[in-house]
């Protein structure tokens, strides 16, 4: 490829570790099996451990913080779950730690669960506060319950892990591979997750939670998955502690604790597998490396979180790769061609979507009133109107972001009243926004991928055990998104981060997501705006190709050129009411029209001044 | 007065500013058009300094104010009346027109008060009332107003008719009218060309970024590629 | 008891609002949880200590906290979090940012003043007062009154000033304000200082009213503050005091009839439920998301 020979430094470096990324791992993998037996000092194994075990934190924390987007601030509390599980299991129950541990794992999912689910409805900032007063609420708990925690005293003398009669200590190298062997399987976890459509909805929920929404994305349902894997994993580096230390208490699992874990993910890169590593590596060895510090220790981490936002917010592995994307084996994007296939269409002129006597006010003023409009199947129609006359409200309507006061609309003869919005995404409706909503960080070809989320039909199991069922779906969408953008024109943009698309070609980006939702009907909210003449003829094209192919289109658009060549009919929108409608030839020649919208008020002011 | 050399603006990845040359003379009102997403709210919001520049020189009245901070630019004498009116919802009509005026003491605005109730007498009776709930119309009236409070020796109006009725718009177009006859001058941008073009001294057309003509009000008016792509006719 | 537990709540209540009123001042504005509060507040009360230790009477210790922690906020603005707002910064890269500045205040001055609990005067003790036979002790009156003189004052320059305009100007629309010719950087400025003094006084107070100062003093009644702030509805100051009193009351009773350990998971619990019922608050209102 030519970054070889064209990119940086780091570029190139990166290149070389994808290219060959399992001689890569293997290696790596046998460097960490061979670490401690080159090591002689306990205290430098005991290092190794303790950053294994807060990588695996990181690795937690990182799927709702750094790839959706949702900061946690109080996952030291699942990470306290995990260790009182397991501990007292053990110590109290009989347990041996293997048992322990699904449990410890599977009561910080529980609880991941209990706080996430009502809460990640809130905004952002609300979550890492809820977070926070969830973390401090755990600790009075454990404080406090004396019968079951021993409260402030803690729980001593846990006994190590046995693995088939062996103890497993840190003199004979078992807690060392235990450890390892926690990290590399919540590494493949996390790595599987992210490289599926999942990985795509949390990073889109990160990118614009309203444009997620719109393509169909649960989005309630993927940050809280997000949060109670986090949770789990929390909880099984937790019970690795508890067994490591042998002695927990309360005052283990304080918001330092969590406030280290977050700066770990945030030196590292937010979003990044790499990075946890490295993040864990450098600062948990800090304090011990640079001792005569010591007492800066936590304003250093302060420091860093500070600065990395400052200065460098992606972390320090978080740079944008520059190589190109990975297809899934066996989709081959140089053999698709650009032609767009049909959708069923009979032919017949029915009502797609009709609206009747539609009402939407906000405060007391209606900003639609009384509003009746069909599309026929395969038809292009037209709202036109000045700025402020309804015509987003409308499409708000359409796809569900607001409800109406009034009035009624079916989508194939079917109510989509009180529908929520991926539902009807579900049922066939897209749209596009009229200020681009992409997903600016994700690449072209992803950003079509999370168009195609809503109809891949594969679970969580699917993406973890990489079934066929997961492969084949992820092929053929995979397969579908590149045809969809090579018949938009954009085939060889396809590697490229949406952000860096010129204007024309993000709203044609934004038209190909719609379309990978296999919608039948597509809105386009003013897809011209901001396009040269010579653009937005080729946009004409394309819409007349779309209509050809069996969809149905509602346009919304200013610039007259387009509207009077392309639309089918036309439907006037004028200070929330409709004024007229008809064929273009009607609506050019309608004097309410030219009135209310072409400019009417031209003869009375040119009266004025002369 | 206003003199624009090779302004480029970004947004990102979006150069929607790219190189324009303008220039407005005193007592004129002059006007933009061009479709939606052509730039001309960029072009605005860069002479009043809220959008970056990222090339070229903006001088008023012989001074450069490229990149000045907008509170500086508004006491040089450049007041705006922003698309979609964006009058501060929750506060009265009084305040949203003392905002206008923030800039200046209390003590010296009587006249600019008496000004501004001349031509909107609606907003002198509406004076306790919060500026959210005032219709559409009145809400845009307040707007121009409040840009008026500062005395401004120029006004840009962004979109003035946005979303008004018909009888709402003459009413508007009128009193842009009013106050240049008062001698300020004015750039208007206007998606209503044809009201534009009717009130305004000369023109200039705006397409994706770049000045592509400009001319007399009347000459574009009659100009065959303006008429096909901005005023509806044949 | 019932009635000691009650004035107590509401004494600390509106010691929590003065607080609170910090929170929702720079939200109104930046629509920012400023996280390093807490800390500016423990910054405030150890200034006050500090003048105590060089033997200066409290109030100039006061005064000069005032002072120095309003100019702390500011700080933490100009260095922190401005150049976030120039860059045009996700949000979430704010919020970490102050985070991070608790961070380091808090662990600032656990190094020079060391993080063991430090004795305070309880400065405005004139004794037990015995009004119509309810027990109320003079330091809950005077912290009462002090703190809810200080919310008028606070009010009273964001109803009244043309200061107090601006900002809320800034509040409903910033571009807006921009032109109107306000200079917004300073209006943001004047406020994070206003949010600091305001700490400084609550956090001297405080100190006195419970005769005691440490480091991480600010952590909890930051965080108690904050859910005051949410439960009023963020950005809105009567709210804040209506939710100092529900935190400052619930906690109190709470402490009373169900045990002294479980006071502060009072103020989390409220918080939790608060927020999964009515995320905008008691009197916050929702407002319309634009597509």
């Amino acid at each position: 490829m030519t970054i070889l020979q064209t990119g940086n430094f780091w570029e190139r470096v990166e290149m070389f570790f994808v290219r060959h990324r399992l001689s890569v791992i293997a290696l790596l993998v046998l460097l960490l099996l061979g670490l401690p037996l080159v090591t002689t000092p306990s205290y430098v194994k005991r290092i190794y451990v303790l950053i294994m075990i807060y990588g695996t934190l990181a690795l937690g924390l990182n799927l709702p913080t750094g790839y959706t987007g949702q900061v946690s601030l109080g996952n030291a509390a699942f990470f306290a779950i995990g260790a009182y599980t397991s501990a007292l299991l053990v110590t109290k129950a009989g347990f041996g730690f293997f048992t322990a541990l699904p449990f410890a794992a599977l009561l910080a999912g529980v609880a991941g669960l209990t706080v996430g689910l009502p809460s990640l409805r809130l905004s952002g900032s609300y979550l890492s506060i809820v977070t926070l007063g969830f973390a401090e609420i755990v600790r009075m708990i454990l404080a406090n319950w004396q019968t079951v925690t021993n409260g402030p005293m803690g729980v001593k003398n846990i006994p190590r892990p046995f693995f088939f009669g062996i103890e497993l200590s840190l003199r004979n190298n078992g807690a060392y591979y235990l450890i390892l062997a926690i990290l590399l399987f919540t590494a493949l976890l996390c790595y599987v997750v992210v490289r599926s459509k999942i990985g795509r909805a949390f990073v889109a929920i990160k990118e614009d939670e309203l444009a997620a929404t719109m393509m169909g994305i649960k989005t309630v349902y993927y940050k809280v998955l997000a949060f109670v894997l986090s949770a789990a994993i929390s909880g099984v580096a937790g019970a690795f502690y508890a067994h490591f230390m042998r002695y927990i208490d309360p005052n283990s699992f304080t918001f330092d604790t969590s406030i280290l874990i977050l700066s770990i993910v945030i030196l590292g890169g937010m979003g990044t597998l790499r990075g946890m590593y490295l993040g864990a590596a450098l600062l948990v060895s800090f304090p011990e490396v640079l001792r005569f510090l010591d007492r800066y220790r936590f304003v250093f981490y302060g420091l860093v979180l500070v600065l990395m936002m400052r200065f460098r917010p992606q972390g320090i592995l978080g740079w944008q790769s520059k190589i190109p994307y990975r297809f899934p084996s066996g989709a081959d994007p140089e053999i698709i061609d650009a032609n767009l296939e049909s959708v069923p269409f009979s032919g017949e002129k029915t009502p797609l979507i009709e609206v009747k006597n539609v009402v939407k006010r906000f405060g007391g003023l209606a900003a639609v009133s009384d509003v009746s409009f069909y599309v026929d199947r395969g038809e292009i129609v037209s709202i036109i109107g000045p700025n402020g006359a309804g015509k987003t409200t409308i499409f708000n309507i359409l796809t569900g972001v607001y409800e109406i006061d009034g009035g009624e609309i079916l989508f194939k003869n079917r109510s989509i009243h009180g529908t929520k919005p991926q539902d009807i995404v579900k049922m066939g409706v897209s749209r596009t926004f009229q200020n681009i909503r992409l997903f600016p960080n994700m690449r072209v070809i992803e950003n079509v991928l999370v168009g195609t989320h809503i109809n891949t039909r594969y679970g969580f199991f699917d993406a973890v055990f990489r079934t066929e069922g997961f492969r084949r779906e992820e092929r053929a969408k995979t397969e579908r998104a590149v045809k969809i953008l090579k018949s938009i024109g954009l085939g060889y943009r396809m590697h490229d981060y949406a952000k860096n698309l010129p204007y024309g070609e993000q709203r044609r980006l934004e038209i190909a997501r719609a379309i990978a939702t296999d919608a039948k009907l597509i809105l386009l909210d003013e897809p011209a705006a901001g396009m040269n003449p010579q653009e937005s003829n080729n946009l004409l094209e394309f819409v007349r190709l779309l209509r050809d192919r069996g969809y149905t289109i509602l346009l919304i658009e200013h610039d007259m050129n387009v509207v009077m060549n392309i639309s089918d009919r036309i439907y006037v929108l004028d200070y929330g009411k409709l004024i007229a409608q008809g064929l273009p030839s009607e609506i050019a020649t309608n004097s309410k029209v030219i009135e209310a919208y072409l400019g009417g008020v031209s003869e009375h002011a040119k009266h004025k001044r002369t | 007065m206003l003199n624009i050399r090779g302004l480029n603006t970004r947004y990102g990845q979006i150069h929607a500013l790219k190189g324009i040359d303008m220039r407005i003379e005193k007592g004129e009102i002059v006007t933009l058009i061009g479709s939606n997403g052509a730039g001309k709210s960029t072009l605005l919001n860069t002479i009043s300094g809220i959008v970056p520049a990222s090339g070229g020189e903006i001088l008023f009245q012989g001074e450069n104010i490229t990149n000045m901070a907008p509170h500086f630019i508004v006491k040089r004498g450049i007041s705006m009346s922003p698309e979609g009116r964006e009058v501060f919802p929750a506060l009265t009509v009084a305040q949203n027109l003392r905002l206008g005026a923030y800039s200046k003491k209390a003590k010296d605005l009587d006249g600019s008060y008496e000004r501004v109730y001349t031509l909107f007498p609606r907003l002198k009776e509406r004076l306790p009332q919060a500026a959210g709930t005032l219709s559409g119309g009145e809400q845009q009236m307040l707007a121009i107003g409040r840009a008026l409070m500062a005395d401004p020796v120029l006004l840009l109006l962004d979109e003035p008719s946005l979303g008004l009725a018909p009888n709402l718009v003459l009413l508007i177009f009128d009193l842009i009218q009013s106050i240049n006859d008062q001698g300020v001058t004015i750039l208007l941008i206007e998606q209503n060309a044809n009201a534009a073009l009717s009130v305004a001294h000369r023109a200039y057309v705006l397409e994706t970024g770049n000045i592509t003509l400009d001319g007399p009000a009347e000459e574009l008016s009659q100009n065959d590629a303006v008429r096909r792509a901005y005023l509806g006719g044949k | 008891m019932f009635f000691q537990y009650v004035f107590n709540g509401i004494a600390v209540g509106m010691a929590y609002a003065l607080v609170a009123v910090g929170y929702s001042l720079v939200f109104g504005i930046l629509r920012l949880i400023n996280f390093s509060h807490g800390a500016v507040y423990a910054f405030g009360a150890h200034v006050v200590l500090l003048f105590i230790g060089l033997r200066y009477p409290i109030w100039i210790g006061i005064l000069v906290s005032i002072f120095l922690t309003g100019i702390l906020g500011v700080l933490i603005d100009k260095f922190a979090l401005a150049p976030l707002r120039k860059k045009k910064s996700l949000p979430i890269a704010s919020l970490i940012t102050t985070i991070g500045v608790s961070y380091i205040i808090q662990n600032l001055l656990m190094i020079f003043f060391g993080s063991e609990r430090k004795s305070f005067p309880n400065f405005f003790d004139m004794g037990g007062l015995n009004l119509a036979n309810v027990p109320v002790t003079s330091s809950q009156l005077f912290l009462f009154v002090i703190s809810l003189l200080l919310l008028l004052v606070l009010t009273l320059i964001v109803k009244k000033t043309r200061i107090g305009l601006a900002m809320q100007a800034v509040e409903q629309n910033t571009k807006a304000a921009h032109l109107m010719g306000i200079n917004v950087n300073f209006v943001i400025t004047f406020t994070f200082f206003l949010g600091g003094a305001s700490a400084a006084i609550a956090g001297a107070l405080m100190a006195g009213y419970y005769q005691l100062v440490y480091p991480t003093m600010g952590f909890l009644v930051g965080l108690k503050a904050f859910a005051a702030a949410i439960l009023g509805g963020i950005g809105i100051l009567y709210g804040s005091v209506v939710g100092g009193l529900v935190v400052g009351l619930s906690e109190s009773l709470a402490s009373g009839y169900i045990g002294g350990t479980y006071r502060d998971a009072a103020a989390f619990v409220i918080l939790i439920i608060i927020l999964i019922i009515k995320p905008t608050g008691l009197f916050g209102k929702k407002g319309i998301s634009k597509v």
